[in-house]
């Protein structure tokens, strides 16, 4: 923590103080598959004013049994969902790099038909009618052309407004990897450590690894809307290395769990084999717990804003994810704070 | 090496992530853009591993494979349930219609022909239904037609139903508000009235289905466990079928445990289902795993379930508590020799590149656990196939290169199962590994080696992983051992690194393709056959023919044009069609464009250049006019045999590709200085100084093999003032029409 605070106190001198851009449009990702907001979800989308809900519709990959491209894990409508009043759903397409590098270019004009007839289909079902699309693709420079030429034809089939995300690598080394034909980006402000047993290791939210990719951030040549981190996961180890990342255990209910002993600062260890979410843990295995609380959100808004552009309009800032438990764990004061801190 | 490791343990996150849908499974430092711009090819599990599953034998029902990138085994069976129903009936209706006739009754009438071959046969109408005219439906006897009526207005259930029984309902399509209905009560009603077993089962797994697809979990769970028996027989196929659903409603009642223990059951007890019941088994929580143990009351049940464990998650734990139920089961070896390619795969074999120091530490402690369970095994009274522990723990010892320990282990199972050609050649190519381990440089070793290596059977599951193994462990002995030529010869079939782009094995081995010497050394290796390691070391290796063509062109290239031509005049060497004419030159080179001009219609090869060259050198020697024009086409095919010229393919089949044009130059210069006429000095300028500028680049590369060379800011020092005084010829305004780089010179050297 005290090196998150440092760094942020460093940025902050150099930086260029406040904006004065109006205030971000507030928004959260929704990246269950079935969509039902909470009651406790819906208050806080109501209390925080939040205008947009980016919602994943589902992934699209390369499936090699088929040798063509496939939607994976598609959103289905839950009992008694329905969009809260006032709020924009974006649909959000999840898109994995190896489509790229297996869909031949003369089939990209048909899969954007075809995603749009699902977005579009999957939207009617939920009851919303789209006014932005949004992709998500960890593109690279092996495989820009074919996303590049995707989201064009995309942009075709579905007359919206695309936008997409954009990874801290894509902005360092945008010479490479191109900047995507869109009419905005979001900038994802989280991912930026690596799997890694060493206990001091942050995957999510690493203030000294970001530093390192914001200098030429205010040139990126797109509008930038902002996500960051409320999420928390647990990552599984066994003899020292990391065999899985558990993102549906909430580390606030490690402590609890009858067959977890603490092991050290943020670990625990199995004392007897057991299923934990899915995930079978065995007897000797080590959960290390990487949180994400209000003061690493707030470290990431303070490092990030001075580097942001302004060009008068408001930005977008998303936080990922909703979810009752990272709602509890920061709190709607909090959130709110993190809301107003940048724009 | 650590990067491709975390490209493959990331590609197995992001795997997951897509299954629970995650946006930020990729990281920015864990990726690796270059890995994966590289990547052509996935190593699968045969690659990784050089313990063959196979030596279990065939009655392990498949699933001895144990794969990182698929979670169990099993995969649909679309075909088996058409085939199971279709011999299900035919045992039925025997004779009473022909199998083909009847398929076309399941499988293509539709709903209407099923109806009016219904009135058909009841005497209503003597119509056929278009495509069934000559159908044997109509030649059955009166006791047949009415069995046949029987099962056709069972059919005509189906069909009705066949719209409703799925969830992926079409964009178009609306679900009805109280789905099945009918067919319900109507399956319900023909399970009454039927009067055979076989179709009391029929009608009440229909039933079973309606309640699933209405959505009726618990009346579905109700249903099954009070028509067991009904469900249970004539068809096995269904009765199996029927449990699946119910596996389903299960869960979808939020019944975990007890679907969990279904699954289990089916995937033990119905080969054609168990892809499927392993992809839906997921105990989830403590409780349902413990809930799941309890229902299940005897000893099977308890083995079904933990069988599943030891498949899809952690088969070291699944064994050893399958052990504590049954210390006679045949599922132990299968575990076994899953966790061992579970294990060995941890770390991808790329043996000339140290992998990641956490991995072999992780990989260490998860070799000594599995070891000391087979050690266990083999040693206690009654375990099933026993030679497999001994086997498995005598591969754990060669992958750590203790000799001894595999030596006695292996010996241990080929007493314990003689004659079994799987299981002694995996005992030798464990007992090959653990001697290349620690490898000793000495003729018994050596023979022991390659007499192993010789007596593994050609079928062995992991002849390539073993051999690459093998072979590059020895490379880089002997390249240590200053024996390069031996070093050469045994990486050269090896695939070093999965990812196809990285040279870092012939780099380590650094043999020196570039020596005349050593090239006459590789030449002479190929005649020494007399033990059996020679013959190892020279199998599937390097061909003397290729080696001879190397030879001749590294002469060659070093302007040795006489020597070049000697080597194939006196031996075998290869020579190809150059498809290109190495002696035409241009301002600006275009290899792609002489290619397509001259193509196959080209004369030139390997050799008839050689000898061209030769006639040239002499010629050129001669001086002159004519010496000039000789050493003009000598410079010309110099220059385009390296990887600036048109005539790549020279080098192209050997170890000499270059960029380096210096003799090239040479020749030019000699042109330059020899002849009077200044349209051929100009030209001769212009080619030294394209020349000067490939060496240029050459030396760069040399200077950082890991950079791109960018060449647009190079200038050639000595040539390009040489030229510039040639402004008066025409061929220098040709080169100034022509060649940006040179025009912009002249630009900046005016004042």
């Amino acid at each position: 923590m005290n090196r998150i605070v440092l760094l942020v106190a460093l940025v902050a001198a150099c930086g260029r103080g406040a904006s004065d851009a109006p205030p971000a449009h507030r928004a959260f990702y929704f990246w269950r598959t079935t969509f039902a907001l909470t009651p406790a979800e819906q208050e806080a989308v109501r209390a925080l004013h939040v205008e947009k809900i980016y919602l994943r519709m589902f992934d699209l990959a390369w499936s090699d049994d088929e040798k063509s491209t496939v939607p994976l894990g598609p959103v289905s409508l839950g009992t008694d969902a329905k969009v809260p009043p006032g709020v924009e759903i974006v649909p959000v397409v999840y898109i994995k790099n190896d489509v790229f590098k297996h869909a031949p270019k003369a089939q990209l004009p048909m899969l954007a038909r075809k995603v749009w007839a699902d977005v579009q289909g999957r939207a009617v079902a939920l009851g919303f009618r789209p006014r932005e699309l949004q992709l998500d693709c960890d593109w690279t420079d092996s495989t820009r052309d074919g996303f590049f030429g995707f989201v064009r034809e995309l942009a075709t089939a579905s007359a919206l407004p695309l936008s997409s995300t954009i990874r801290l690598h894509q902005v360092k080394f945008r010479e490479r990897t191109g900047v995507p034909p869109v009419e905005r980006g979001t900038l994802m402000f989280y991912n930026m450590g690596k799997f890694s047993a060493d206990p001091e290791a942050r995957m999510i939210f690493d203030a000294e690894a970001a530093a390192k990719y914001l200098a030429r951030l205010d040139e990126y040549p797109l509008p930038l809307d902002v996500a960051l981190p409320i999420w928390s996961w647990t990552v599984h180890l066994r003899d020292g290395v990391v065999v899985g990342l558990m993102q549906s255990t909430d580390p606030a209910e490690l402590p609890a769990l009858d067959f977890l002993a603490p092991a050290g600062a943020d670990q625990f260890v199995a004392t007897r084999s057991a299923y934990l979410h899915g995930t079978f843990v065995r007897e000797g295995d080590v959960l290390k717990v990487e949180v994400t609380g209000p003061a690493e959100t707030e470290a990431a808004a303070a490092l990030l804003g001075p580097h942001l552009r302004g060009d008068g309009a408001a930005r977008t800032l998303t936080l990922f994810d909703l979810s009752e438990r990272n709602l509890t764990r920061h709190g709607t004061d909090q959130l709110d704070k993190v809301f107003r801190s940048l724009r | 090496m650590a990067r491709i490791n975390w490209t493959r343990s990331f590609a197995r996150f992001a795997s997951a992530a897509a299954v629970v849908g995650f946006v930020a499974a990729a990281s920015l430092l864990v990726r690796n853009d270059d890995a994966e711009a590289c990547a052509g090819w996935e190593p699968s599990i045969a690659d990784m591993t050089t313990f063959d599953p196979s030596v279990l034998g065939e009655d392990s029902w498949g699933g001895l494979e144990y794969d990182p990138f698929t979670e169990g085994y099993g995969g649909g069976c679309g075909e088996c349930s058409t085939k199971a129903m279709l011999e299900d009936w035919q045992g039925y209706l025997k004779d009473a219609v022909t199998p083909a006739d009847w398929q076309q009754v399941l499988m293509k009438a539709s709903l209407a022909d099923v109806f009016a071959i219904e009135q058909r046969l009841a005497g209503k109408s003597q119509k056929a239904p278009k495509g069934f005219e000559t159908s044997s439906l109509w030649t059955a006897s009166a006791a047949a037609g009415k069995q046949l009526y029987g099962a056709v207005e069972f059919v005509e259930l189906l069909k009705r139903m066949e719209p409703n029984v799925t969830f992926e309902m079409g964009e178009q399509k609306v679900r009805p508000a109280d789905p099945l209905a009918k067919e319900l009560a109507a399956a319900q009603r023909g399970q009454k009235a039927a009067k055979d077993p076989f179709l009391q089962q029929r009608y009440a797994f229909a039933a079973l289905r309606a309640l699933f697809y209405r959505k009726e979990w618990g009346k579905a769970v109700q249903f099954f466990d009070g028509n067991a028996k009904t469900l249970a027989a004539p068809s096995t196929d269904l009765s199996w079928r029927a449990r699946y659903y119910v596996a389903g409603a299960l869960r979808k009642e939020g019944r975990a445990p007890r679907a969990n223990l279904e699954l289990a059951r089916i995937h033990a007890g119905y080969y054609p289902l168990t892809g499927l019941a392993i992809q839906d088994f997921k105990p989830a929580e403590d409780a349902d795993w413990k809930e799941a143990l309890k229902l299940a009351t005897d000893k099977r049940d308890k083995v079904a379930l933990w069988r599943m464990v030891g498949l899809k998650h952690d088969p070291l734990v699944a064994a050893q508590e399958i052990l504590k139920l049954d210390p006679k089961s045949t599922l132990v070896p299968l575990l076994v020799v899953r966790e061992l390619g579970r294990t060995e795969s941890m770390i991808e074999a790329t043996f000339s590149n140290a992998p990641d120091k956490a991995l072999v530490a992780a990989q260490k402690k998860a070799y000594a656990r599995l070891e000391a369970l087979c050690l266990k095994l083999a040693d206690a009274t009654g375990t099933a196939k026993p030679w497999l522990y001994d086997l498995a723990a005598g591969h754990i010892a060669a992958k750590r290169g203790d000799l001894p320990a595999t030596r006695a282990r292996m010996a241990k199972a080929m007493t314990r199962a003689p004659n079994d050609t799987r299981i002694a050649s995996q005992a030798k190519a464990s007992l090959a590994i653990a001697l290349v381990a620690d490898w000793k440089l000495n003729p018994q070793n050596e023979t022991e080696l390659a007499t192993l290596m010789r007596d593994v059977d050609p079928g062995f599951g992991r002849m390539f992983s073993l051999k690459n193994e093998v072979r590059t462990k020895l490379a880089l002995a002997y390249a240590a051992a200053n024996k390069l030529v031996d070093a050469e010869f045994l990486a050269h079939t090896v695939r070093d690194d999965f990812d196809g782009m990285d040279s870092s094995l012939s780099q380590k081995i650094n043999a020196k393709w570039q020596s005349v010497p050593f090239l006459k050394g590789m030449i002479v290796r190929t005649d020494q056959r007399t033990t059996e390691f020679d013959r190892f070391v020279l199998q599937d290796s390097h061909a003397k023919e290729s080696l001879q063509l190397d030879l001749a062109v590294r002469l060659t290239l070093d302007g040795d044009f006489a020597g070049a031509k000697v080597v194939f005049e006196k031996s075998n060497a290869s020579s190809e069609l150059l498809r290109t004419d190495p002696f035409v030159i241009h301002v600006v080179d275009c290899h792609d464009c002489d290619h397509e001009k001259f193509g196959a219609k080209a004369k030139w090869t390997h050799r008839n250049l050689v000898e061209r060259l030769a006639e040239l050198e002499l010629t050129a020697k001669g001086g002159g006019e004519a010496g000039a024009q000789a050493a003009l086409a000598i410079g010309n095919a110099l220059y385009n045999v390296t990887h600036h010229g048109n005539a790549r393919s020279f080098t192209d089949p050997t170890h000499q590709s270059t960029t380096n044009a210096r003799l090239a130059e040479r020749y030019y210069k000699k042109v330059y200085d020899s002849s009077g006429n200044r349209e051929l000095k100009a030209k001769a300028a212009w080619l030294a100084a394209k020349a000067e500028l490939g060496t240029m680049i050459y030396q760069e590369q040399l200077a950082r093999p890991q950079d791109l060379v960018d060449a647009d800011m190079m200038t050639p020092k000595t040539w390009f003032p040489i030229f510039a005084r040639f402004s008066n010829t025409k061929y220098y305004k040709e080169v100034l029409a022509d060649c940006g780089r040179f025009s912009d010179y002249v630009a900046a050297r005016r004042p």
